[in-house]
């Protein structure tokens, strides 16, 4: 027996070790930056960092603010591009992110991309304080779905790595980073991330194509919502935010963010070509990013004349 | 739970661990731990139906232990009957009842009468027709006396609920599998090393070649009206291998997973696809079904004793029968009779038996007039799976027709992906062929020094996860 188990150990070694030099010579998986907390709670990267993207040559570079992407700040005018994974854009060249994209559209301005994966929407709003203290964004464009509203309150389900909102003591929620140290050590294990994305373990059973996201959304609630704008009413700076809605975002998030002051922008994704880089992964290709982009300019140009 | 899972990764070692390390010195206890063990793997699906398995269970139990005391051949009969009522009854309801009352539906619509009947929103509780058959075997077996019924109702559930082969098969013989469970088992290192080595060829047979085959073969027989007929017989040629890769890959698992606990159970598919002729096909694939078929039904019928017209018979009934096995639908009954017409000018010829060794034995390449057997062999069942795989007869005949047509000649539309899962293919029947004579194909590779042989795993290890194909149920959990 034990000769079995040594022999099966091995082989499971052994395995793992070609699993890992494969997956690291093809970059099957992307590099993961390092996150640091600053002051204010929100969570960003360690500036100087680089990586590889998935299964490319093109590399990421984290820049002096943290960020990863585009950060134009020597124009009269400068945009803030906000939003979650979608703009951090880990799966893209940098061609591809929002920044260069509008670009094309709107070479008067600067872009300052801030995207980070897990940014809810009151993230959002608090990076939008951020940025107006350190660059003074002439307008900020928060890409947004319904789950990143339904994240944002902590009496649906407190996630301590992220800023949220308590609406009964009408304050924030400051985020902790959760385990650093051991995020570090599994990020080195490329084998099994590249598993986890390959093989996600929180599937929908009944359409195996959709990942579950989120599992705080118990349906729309005018009050909770009221209170969320109430409360964004009276700490943040509506008139410079721009809502960018993802196809397929609740009306009645889209409607009484209108009705509250927002400005809004509704993606549509409907055409003959997908948005989504694939089956398993619901994140916006180069081709969606530049779909997005046309939408977005649109409503944008006439804005900032 | 499907072996497949990552909930089956966790669960085996699990069992594995306890049963050789905890319960090893008490074969009772052992026993115990693998009937709970088969209770969490079937509950794992939907536990309301533990009951349904334990019923029938506990029915042919006493059955059986009231054969045992039973001399009166009146009684007796009694009580065999009692045991096909109750599983036969069991399969009826959950498998045929919809199907039944709609073909009587339509049949009075025929006649100009409308009839109206309710159908029954039924969940077909996973591997009934398996197990179902496996505790029939054992009262058969104990009515006939060639069988010493069991005191023992812990081996005698364990034995019904034997997880490895529950849901899928290979349907075991009590006269095999229950004696394996009243004697001490003893880990056997080169078993287990051969067990792990099925259980691999299993699942690269399952995740690599049916689950990449079912893409293919999935897109072209949902829109078989848009494709040239040389593009629905590669849809079909995708399916054949899909459901091999499938079917003979979850026996291989279940097999290998039951040589690690010590047990031996009967070998499942002895590499069908390189048959010479379609009677030769029938021995090597679902052996333990088509034996089933052969001892409990065709031999009582009178096999091939008796006049033309029996003999013509009893090929039909068997094989329909076993089409109708399959499911509850009008094209499992054709594929069944397909088979028996391809099956009868043998039989009639009395050449059923010309070809019972294994091709080419002895020799690296088959001759000419074996490859045109093969060939044509894998052709007619190809055609055969068509009406297995239709969702009904008329889709079965219109993509029939559509590979028969002008167009089967022209360049058949490939994807990349499609050429790649073809090369697969082609690789898999390699290894199949050079391991044709084993139990398994990959049985052989022991002889071969470390250096080849343990890189040979870990580069099918590696294509397992490189190469999965898009998840996919196993196809006879539907049966």
């Amino acid at each position: 027996m034990s000769k079995f188990l040594l022999r099966i150990f091995i082989l499971i070694a052994m395995v793992y070790c070609c699993g890992e030099i494969i997956v690291r010579v093809y970059r099957l998986t992307p590099d993961i930056p390092r996150r640091l907390i600053d002051n204010s709670g929100i969570q960003r990267y360690k500036p100087g960092q680089s990586g590889y993207y998935a299964k490319s040559d093109h590399k990421w570079n984290v820049n002096d603010f943290g960020w990863l992407g585009v950060a134009e700040i020597n124009y009269d005018k400068t945009i803030g591009i906000i939003g979650d994974s979608y703009i951090e854009n880990i799966m893209n060249p940098i061609d591809c992110n929002q920044g260069t994209q509008l670009k094309q559209y709107v070479d008067n301005v600067g872009f300052f991309e801030a995207g980070r994966s897990g940014v809810s929407f009151i993230e959002a709003m608090e990076i939008t304080k951020m940025l107006d203290t350190l660059i003074s964004t002439e307008y900020n464009l928060i890409y947004v779905s319904s789950n990143d509203f339904y994240e944002s309150f902590s009496s649906n389900k407190r996630y301590k790595d992220r800023i949220q909102v308590d609406l009964q003591k009408d304050s924030i929620l400051k985020a902790k980073m959760k385990a650093p140290k051991l995020k570090n050590l599994i990020y080195n294990f490329k084998l099994i991330y590249y598993l986890y994305l390959r093989f996600p373990l929180f599937v929908n059973q009944e359409n195996k194509n959709v990942i579950q996201t989120t599992k705080v959304n118990n349906g729309f609630d005018f009050v909770k919502f009221s209170g969320l704008f109430e409360f964004c009413k009276k700490n943040y700076n509506f008139e410079k935010n721009i809502l960018v809605f993802h196809p397929g975002t609740e009306e009645e998030i889209i409607e009484i963010s209108k009705n509250n002051g927002f400005k809004v922008i509704e993606l549509n994704s409907e055409g003959d070509k997908s948005w989504v880089l694939g089956k398993h992964e619901g994140h916006w290709s180069c081709y969606g990013h530049t779909q997005v982009a046309k939408q977005v300019q649109a409503y944008l140009k006439p804005l900032i004349k | 739970m499907f072996f497949n899972s990552i909930d089956f990764a966790v669960f085996l070692p699990i069992v594995f661990v306890l049963y050789w390390f905890v319960t090893q010195r008490n074969l009772k206890l052992q026993n115990i731990l693998l009937l709970a063990a088969s209770y969490v793997f079937y509950g794992w699906w939907d536990w309301r139906f533990l009951s349904l398995i334990a019923f029938s269970s506990c029915v042919d139990y006493f059955v059986g232990t009231s054969l045992a005391s039973a001399n009166n051949i009146k009684k007796r009969k009694v009580l065999l009957w009692v045991s096909i009522v109750v599983n036969l009854g069991f399969l009826g309801f959950f498998k045929y009842y919809n199907f039944f009352a709609e073909s009587f539906a339509d049949a009075f619509t025929l006649f100009g009468s409308q009839m109206n009947v309710s159908r029954l929103n039924i969940v077909l509780p996973v591997g009934i027709s398996f197990y179902t058959f496996q505790t029939l075997s054992y009262s058969i077996d104990v009515y006939k006396k060639k069988l010493e019924p069991t005191k023992d109702i812990i081996a005698f559930f364990s034995f019904v609920s034997f997880f490895p082969q529950l849901v899928a098969g290979p349907i075991e013989r009590a006269k095999n599998l229950l004696p394996q469970f009243y004697s001490k088992r003893h880990f056997v290192y080169s078993d287990a090393v051969n067990g792990m080595r099925q259980i691999l060829w299993g699942l690269f047979k399952k995740v690599v070649i049916a689950d990449n085959c079912a893409t293919f073969a999935n897109m072209i027989f949902d829109n078989s009206g848009d494709y040239s007929g040389s593009t629905l017989l590669l849809g079909a040629v995708f399916f054949a291998f899909q459901i091999y890769g499938d079917f003979s890959g979850y026996s291989d698992i279940a097999i290998g997973t039951s040589r690690l606990f010590g047990f031996n159970l009967m070998q499942n598919f002895a590499f069908p696809y390189f048959s010479r002729d379609i009677a030769e096909f029938w021995r090597r694939w679902h052996i333990s079904l088509s034996t089933w078929f052969r001892d409990y039904l065709y031999i009582p019928l009178g096999g091939s004793r008796g006049g033309t017209w029996m003999k013509i018979r009893n090929t039909f009934v068997i094989f329909i029968v076993s089409g109708f096995w399959h499911g509850a639908n009008w094209t499992f009954i054709a594929w069944g009779f397909i088979n028996a017409l391809y099956f009868l000018p043998l039989m009639l010829n009395n050449s059923n038996r010309t070809n019972t060794n294994t091709i080419a034995l002895g020799k690296v390449f088959p001759n000419l007039k074996e490859v045109a057997q093969v060939c044509f062999t894998f052709f007619i069942t190809t055609i055969a799976w068509v009406f297995f795989r239709a969702e009904n007869i008329n889709q079965a005949w219109d993509y029939t027709l559509g590979i028969f047509s002008s167009s089967l000649f022209s360049k058949p539309e490939l994807s990349e992906n499609a050429i790649m899962s073809l090369s697969l293919i082609c690789f898999f029947l390699i290894v199949e062929w050079f391991g044709r004579n084993k139990q398994f194909a990959i049985q052989g590779v022991d002889v071969l020094p470390i250096y080849v042989r343990w890189p040979f795993y870990i580069g099918i290890i590696v294509m397992l996860f490189v190469f999965t194909g898009e998840e996919q149920a196993f196809i006879y959990f539907q049966f």
